[in-house]
């Protein structure tokens, strides 16, 4: 009883902590926390705007673009092509008739 | 801890100017006392590691209700106490329907973690701490492995210094009573 309470008693064992941990352990997570409170939101945000601006511009340049060639293709294409006209004076049809029509369309 | 940075960093941190850089340098100071308060308690690295991380978060997502009433470290023991009992309180209630004891399942983390390093005794001592209860086992290593002042352990513990005293006490009576039948 007597040796058990030498061997076990408090006094006699290592106040030492019992735990290894890994190496550099305190510098990586020292590291961690720092990249955890860096003020990353407002990087997003500013992020978040310029796509969103990008998008925008996007959308615009793609819109006039077909804007401008719709246009163009509405006043470049003849209505009537050339052989075609003729082929339909040939056929009877009435010049002024066409011509109405052309200038309708 | 290095006192004199930790305050000096202390008032940067409380005249808002640099505020990232002053937590920074605390963190770095206080992390390593705080890493083993946390470690004696949960046991495992990786646990600890996640709850230490827990608190300087808190503590930084938190900063505005630390106005300088009391020292930093005690503020952040506060926050890192705080954070271990709910851990625990957690795992207590994930192992509910397990027929083992948190303090088995504790047991069984420490045998199994490679960064334990003590012998048979310690195991032992380590067995023994962790039948007493949440509160009592915190006063017991704040005490025996720290040798922290009472008035100290107070402003952290919210607990009288009697109260604290007795508690201790009866720990390291239950502890080496433990200690003898255990053999």
């Amino acid at each position: 009883m007597k040796n058990k309470l030498t061997k076990y008693s408090l006094d006699k064992i290592s106040k030492e902590v019992p735990f290894t941990l890994p190496n550099d352990y305190f510098e990586q997570f020292a590291s961690n926390i720092d990249k955890q409170i860096a003020p990353k939101h407002r990087v997003h945000k500013l992020h978040q705007w310029l796509y969103a601006a990008a998008m925008f511009g996007g959308v615009i340049t793609i819109g006039l673009v077909s804007y401008t060639l719709y246009t163009n293709n509405k006043t470049q294409a003849p209505l009537i092509t050339e052989d075609y006209y003729d082929s339909l004076i040939n056929a009877g049809v009435s010049e002024d008739l066409l011509v109405e029509y052309i200038l309708n369309e | 801890m290095k006192e004199a940075e930790i305050e000096k960093w202390t008032h940067t941190l409380l005249a808002s100017t640099n505020r990232q850089t002053a937590f920074s340098a605390i963190v770095r100071l206080t992390q390593e006392p705080l890493y083993w308060h946390i470690r004696k308690m949960v046991l495992s690295h990786e646990d600890t590691n996640d709850v230490l991380q827990n608190t300087f978060l808190k503590a930084w997502n938190g900063l505005d209700n630390f106005r300088g009433d009391s020292k930093i470290t005690t503020w952040l023991y506060r926050i890192a106490t705080n954070e271990t009992l709910t851990f625990l309180s957690q795992q207590r209630l994930k192992n509910v329907t397990s027929s083992l004891d948190m303090e088995d399942v504790l047991l069984s983390k420490l045998e199994g973690d490679s960064y334990f390093s003590g012998d048979e005794v310690q195991k032992k001592l380590q067995k023994a701490i962790l039948t007493l209860p949440e509160k009592q086992r915190l006063v017991f290593h704040m005490k025996y492995y720290d040798d922290m002042k009472y008035t100290e352990m107070e402003a952290i513990l919210g607990t009288s210094t009697g109260a604290l005293k007795a508690s201790y006490h009866h720990a390291v009576k239950k502890i080496e009573q433990f200690l003898l039948n255990d053999d």
